[in-house]
């Protein structure tokens, strides 16, 4: 999973990337052994604003979740691609 | 330093490239442009050609939306139409309108390519190519008391000749066209990233002319709007008077950051040039062509009010209708007002090829991804490239 020269990084290190990229303005928790962070965030300047939250355990995957608004009630039925889970959301 | 929000200026500059490509995929195309005057040109050599004597010296050029640019496709037909005049420079009001146009149509329908083609309309000859045109070849003589060099054509009945100008008309148009808008460059500085900075940024460009697409895009709307009552919809010539002196206007007395911003205040002050005089307790209009005297393109209003109704009714709802796309977000919700605007093809064609545009940027490393903009096609600072996708996960 964690390959390649580079040492993973901890939740802690994580945590404070996302708390100082711009990209990732937003809010979240740091608990023992897991990292919860939510922001906003917009695929382009003509779209939505998308509630998005990242769940990390050390040791684990990150996953990244879609809170609001609801993409299947925007997807009308049709099944979305590029998720790994469908409910809730979970973005590859 | 004005703080301008990054992500509604891009919001701007994205709706402005919509606008432009809706315009593009509208408009006559430079290939179809080129055929329609090679087109004429054989009408014309045609008919100058002739063994009538009274033809002798005609020449055939362009006016109306093709003359200036502004063609906008019709709803429901694959025809453009293309407005010409069959002028006779020599000739003086002792031929008859109907004498002229006599002349232009015995010679069309004595050719052997034209006649099949050839229809006649109250004022006018048309010759109909499938799926290419409808070309109106209106008769005109020279205008004795014209004072601005402007002609006489037929009027509606064909017994009289009545003033016009299109040379003149279109001249004024361009000059208008080209006065340049004042667009201020402001730094955008975003509150919470003190390099979180947007310039005015684009692949495709601006718009060509804003005073040219203000015009196609009102008369899209006015030809979406009246699609089931054509009789009482704006007239185009009135539809592009009213733009091209607003654009004057706010052009030399304003500045705007951006050009959606200049493109609906020209809209928003359209109706300051129509002129209401009140007259026996209720109110005539006039809108003056500065190009011929005494020429009201608003005379009908005053015969028939409900085309006034119409016309502040359109204007109204084409405001409401354009501050719409600034209020949205979602290529969804954007779509369903660029249908509203535009019509269904042209609106689901744009969107699609917005998605594409993403697409093909991120295959090639040229979609960039900024803080509170999100993604966009081209070159902001401070924007970091999106790695292309792997697809992991379900595809399906």
């Amino acid at each position: 999973m964690w390959t390649g020269r580079r040492k993973p990084l901890t939740k802690a290190q994580q945590f404070v990337n996302l708390r100082g990229n711009p990209i990732s303005r937003g809010e979240g928790e740091l608990r023992a052994g897991r990292l919860t962070w939510r922001y906003t965030a917009t695929p382009s300047p003509l779209g939505r604003d998308y509630e998005i939250r990242i769940e990390f355990k050390q040791g684990g995957r990150p996953q990244i979740l879609v809170d609001g608004p609801d993409l299947h009630a925007l997807a009308a039925g049709r099944r979305i691609p590029h998720l790994y889970q469908q409910k809730p959301p979970r973005l590859c | 330093m004005d703080y301008v929000d990054p992500k509604l200026q891009a919001r701007r500059t994205q709706i402005v490239e919509v606008l432009e490509m809706v315009c593009e995929s509208l408009e006559l195309s430079n290939s179809q442009f080129a055929q329609a005057k090679q087109r004429y040109e054989g009408v014309g050599a045609c008919v100058a050609g002739s063994d009538d004597p009274v033809l002798r010296t005609i020449t055939i050029y362009l006016q109306g939306s093709t003359a200036l640019r502004t063609t906008v496709r019709p709803i429901g037909v694959n025809e453009h139409d293309i407005d010409l005049v069959a002028h006779v420079p020599d000739l003086d009001v002792e031929i008859s309108p109907a004498a002229l146009k006599k002349a232009i149509g015995d010679c069309l329908r004595a050719n052997g390519n034209y006649a099949p083609l050839l229809e006649e309309m109250p004022r006018c000859w048309r010759l109909s190519y499938a799926n290419e045109f409808h070309m109106d070849i209106t008769p005109s003589i020279p205008n004795p008391n014209g004072g601005f060099g402007g002609e006489l054509v037929p009027d509606k009945t064909l017994k009289m000749w009545k003033a016009s100008n299109p040379k003149g008309y279109k001249q004024l148009f361009e000059k208008r066209a080209k006065l340049a808008p004042v667009i201020r460059i402001r730094k955008h500085v975003a509150l919470d990233s003190a390099q979180a900075s947007v310039e005015p940024y684009s692949e495709a460009g601006g718009f060509k002319g804003v005073l040219r697409r203000t015009v196609q895009i009102a008369k899209r709307h006015r030809d979406i709007m009246f699609v089931d009552e054509p009789d009482v919809a704006p007239l185009s010539v009135i539809i592009t008077t009213l733009a091209s002196r607003s654009y004057e206007w706010c052009v030399t007395n304003r500045e705007y950051d951006n050009e959606l911003e200049l493109l609906f205040d020209v809209i928003r002050h359209m109706p300051d040039a129509i002129e209401i005089h009140p007259v026996h307790g209720g109110v005539q209009w006039f809108i003056w062509n500065e190009t011929t005297a005494g020429e009201n393109f608003a005379e009908k209003w005053n015969r028939r009010p409900e085309r006034a109704e119409a016309f502040y009714a359109w204007h109204e709802r084409f405001c409401s209708d354009l501050a719409q796309l600034e209020a949205v977000s979602g290529l969804d919700r954007l779509g369903e007002v660029l249908k509203g605007l535009f019509g269904s093809r042209p609106a689901t064609a744009e969107i699609n090829s917005l998605t594409e545009r993403v697409s093909a940027a991120r295959r090639t490393g040229n979609l960039r991804v900024a803080p509170a903009v999100g993604l966009s096609v081209g070159s902001i600072p401070s924007s970091t490239t999106v790695r292309a996708n792997t697809f992991y996960g379900s595809n399906r």
